[in-house]
């Protein structure tokens, strides 16, 4: 075994973290970002002098050639003090697909992005339906000078903020090639429109209407990106999982803390066995999603075949388990932590936001499940396919 | 066992365990299973926990591969493996079924003979273990001391070079059928109550004891009464020092909690699979089971615990070994994950059995009629699982206590 789950490499950045997430300039800057509705700069420049943005980077490309477990152990920290905008999609997502891309531009994209001097938001699939390299909301067309890109895709994290995109396309005509392109939002025909996030998600709608990119836009090889966005998925779903361990830690020690003070007939809450109750089943919901987080981190450091499907597992647990954590904490905290001056409720908005962003439990069930049975996605594609043809041959008649 | 099983549960995931070279090792297993006979002499079927049957004689072959004693001291006649093999072991087994439950009592007993035994018992006992030429049971409830243990009441006292027994144990898993019983008993009367408790071992086949087995609910003599009268046994078979029982228990109960319930994820896989091949074949209202998307939801979910599980008492372990820390909050609350899990895991295999969930068994096609006999089984011995080993409101008020160091109620 060459990995225990909190190595010292982990105890240094969870510690790291903590502290400049509690320092006061970095409270200050949170506090002004969320009455501006903004995302802290300052904040991530000073994380990307600590190597943050490129712990995933291997070192022979200028990054901290940090393992996965690095990673999550930074993420729940970044869950924990809530820290808003594109870390994940632009740290781990957008490193993750572009270190595995053969592509000409890709190192000096990742030096870019590993300064945070390039926030990366990502817009690859749609999670509410079907998925595959056939069925991407956004298509490329071969244009005379590169490509032109159309598609609209929703809950793309801060997307107004960030200052790359990259966008998973399926190729037009070429049904089941996929590829990926880094986008300039500053581009002609892109426009994004906020949608209400809940908690500390900033998602928005971006419309791409034509386009234009140049070859030197494509990761790694035209058409051939699917099995590397279905990891880049797998990978920010996990990395959502590690968020929310976080933020279930925090909201167990809460409600905890809360238990052991508050006094109620004369003694503490949680003298009482049936706060005790609560109290242990938070331990036990957040002990469960740190193992099955750290084992899938490690699938993606070993290599494991299994590992896009052990992230999956992850997301769909922890989706019900952090839930059920915040659950459990209002129980014990009573009123207050129904009041919006107290520090509860942006957890449970976490809760309630991180189980459908980066799919849902039922999105990763039916990962599972078509992986477990190859021929069901099949069948049901058949499904629909014959409805289709009722539709088409009633309409044609 | 499949070489990849269908949700990555399993060998990928514990490799990283072993710094051994684990897929040798699992060959190895592999190869024994394959060897042993279709049938065995059991004494009965497997309760729940997934250790599989009582039998003496799977006991005795796993003692001939020098298994039972794989991670003792070499000197006290093991062969000093690391303990993560001992893991891939009990996993194998049970994904297996191979009937190995009287292994974990061996196990635990020796555990404890190894830590707090005197060197004159050690020689007496560690080379009748290994060899599996003896079974053990675990003396601990009585009926006055169920959730709260230390009102035990059974009385050891020094008569010369005897110690002599007088007492009751009751709910003793295997009690009737074991050569041995490690037990608790109060030795000093007047002491407080987690003091003045002494460990022994004792041979059921002395004088003055008697055992009667009791049927479970799922109609298995899984556990017994055990009476002790008068029963006189030699001075060295004190285990630990006299009046230190109370630390003897606490280890034994951690092995118990963590090694009884660490297999539960590879025997439910095993079963998980038997459900998924099941529900495939089985056909209702026009569709199979596993297109009902209600149904293959709730089986996928399962899928998705028995790898949360697993994660869990491999965390575990992992902490035990490596930061050499007692795991014990750990361990008691994967013991009630693992418990609760099984709870659920046959709630929905009897959901899938649809209207043949009012049979005790299949009354069926014949090839399937196997998994029904199980998970009728399985449903019933999960309740008595959820109790073995302390309750999970004993084990969370131990939790709140220890862990956030809130009030003892």
């Amino acid at each position: 075994m060459t990995i225990a789950p909190h190595d010292e490499m982990q105890k240094i950045l969870e510690q790291n973290a903590r502290r400049l997430f509690a320092e006061n300039s970095s409270r200050s800057e949170l506090e002004e970002v969320d009455r501006d509705d903004g995302i802290p700069r300052a904040l991530y420049l000073r994380m990307a002098e600590l190597d943050w943005f490129r712990l995933l980077i291997p070192s022979e490309r200028g990054g901290a050639g940090a393992r996965m477990v690095d990673m999550l152990s930074l993420l729940g920290e970044v869950g924990r003090s809530r820290i808003p905008g594109p870390i994940l999609d632009s740290a781990v997502g957008a490193v993750w697909m572009i270190t595995r891309a053969r592509g000409s531009n890709a190192d000096e994209w990742l030096v870019r992005i590993g300064a945070a001097e390039w926030l990366t938001s990502l817009v690859l699939v749609d999670e509410d339906e079907r998925w595959g390299p056939d069925i991407l909301p956004v298509t490329a067309l071969r244009s005379s000078s590169g490509y032109s890109l159309n598609g609209t895709l929703g809950y793309i994290e801060s997307a107004d903020k960030s200052d790359r995109w990259l966008v998973a396309a399926q190729m037009e005509g070429r049904p089941a090639k996929a590829s990926l392109f880094l986008v300039d939002p500053a581009a002609q025909g892109v426009t994004v429109s906020r949608q209400s996030g809940l908690g500390v998600l900033r998602p928005f709608v971006v419309r791409l209407s034509e386009v234009l990119l140049a070859q030197s836009d494509v990761l790694g090889e035209l058409g051939a990106a699917w099995p590397l966005v279905e990891e880049g998925v797998a990978v920010c779903a996990l990395a959502r999982s590690a968020v929310g361990l976080g933020a279930a830690q925090r909201t167990m020690e809460i409600a905890v803390d809360y238990a052991r003070n508050r006094q109620q007939f004369g003694r503490p809450i949680g003298d009482y066995q049936s706060m005790q109750y609560q109290c242990t089943a938070m331990l036990s919901d957040v002990q469960a999603l740190r193992s099955i987080t750290f084992r899938a981190a490690e699938a993606f450091d070993n290599n494991d075949p299994n590992r896009s499907q052990l992230a999956s597992v992850a997301k769909a647990w922890s989706n019900d388990a952090c839930l059920r954590v915040a659950r459990r904490a209002h129980r014990v905290m009573g009123a207050v932590g129904f009041a919006a001056e107290h520090e509860l409720h942006h957890f449970t908005e976490m809760a309630e936001a991180g189980r459908a962003n980066w799919g849902t439990s039922r999105f990763h069930r039916n990962r599972l499940s078509d992986a477990i049975d190859p021929i069901q996605p099949a069948l049901r594609a058949e499904r629909v396919l014959d409805q289709t043809d009722d539709v088409m041959s009633s309409g044609s008649r | 066992m499949t070489p990849a099983l269908a949700l990555g549960i399993g060998e990928l995931n514990r490799r990283q365990l072993a710094d051994v070279p684990e897929q040798a090792w699992r060959a190895e297993i592999r190869d024994f299973i394959a060897d042993l006979p279709a049938d065995f002499e059991c004494v009965h079927e497997d309760v729940g926990y997934g250790f599989g049957a009582w039998s003496p004689d799977l006991l005795r072959r796993i003692g001939e591969k020098q298994w039972i004693g794989l991670c003792w001291p070499v000197d006290a006649g093991g062969t000093h493996r690391p303990v993560q093999e001992l893991y891939v072991l009990l996993q194998e087994l049970a994904y297996a079924r191979v009937p190995a439950e009287a292994l974990l009592y061996s196990l635990a007993v020796s555990s404890s003979l190894l830590r707090f035994g005197s060197p004159e018992l050690q020689r007496e006992l560690l080379p009748v273990i290994s060899r599996g030429d003896a079974t053990f049971c675990e003396g601990l409830t009585e009926p006055d001391a169920g959730s709260d243990l230390l009102a035990l009441r059974t009385r050891a006292r020094l008569e010369g070079e005897k110690w002599v027994i007088d007492g009751q144990k009751i709910w003793t898993s295997n009690g009737w059928a074991a050569d041995y019983a490690l037990i608790i008993a109060r030795t000093e009367p007047n002491a407080l109550k987690h003091q003045g408790l002494s460990a022994f071992i004792i041979d059921l086949r002395l004088p003055g004891v008697s055992t009667r087995p009791i049927l479970d609910m799922a109609g298995q003599p899984s556990f017994s009464e055990i009476f002790f009268d008068g029963v006189q046994i030699p001075s060295h078979y004190l285990v630990g020092q006299r009046g230190d029982g109370f630390n003897v228990v606490l280890e034994l109960l951690e092995w118990d909690r963590l090694w009884a319930r660490s297999v539960k994820a590879p025997f439910l896989q095993r079963m998980w699979e038997d459900l998924v091949t099941y529900s495939r074949q089985t056909t209702r209202c026009g569709a199979s089971l596993w297109d009902i998307d209600g149904l293959r939801d709730q089986l996928v979910d399962l899928g998705v615990e028995i790898e949360v599980c697993d994660s869990l008492f491999e965390h575990a372990l992992r902490r035990m070994v490596h930061e050499g820390a007692s795991a014990i909050e750990e361990v008691s609350m994967a013991k009630v994950f693992a418990d609760r899990l099984g709870e659920r895991f046959f709630h929905v295999a009897q959901e899938l059995r649809g209207a043949a969930g009012q049979l005790s068994s299949a009354d069926v096609e014949s090839d399937l009629e196997s998994v029904h006999h199980r998970i009728v089984r399985g449903a019933l011995t999960a309740h008595g699982v959820m109790i073995a080993g302390g309750t999970p409101e004993v084990q969370r008020a131990a939790v709140a206590t220890r862990y956030f160091g809130l009030a003892r109620s």
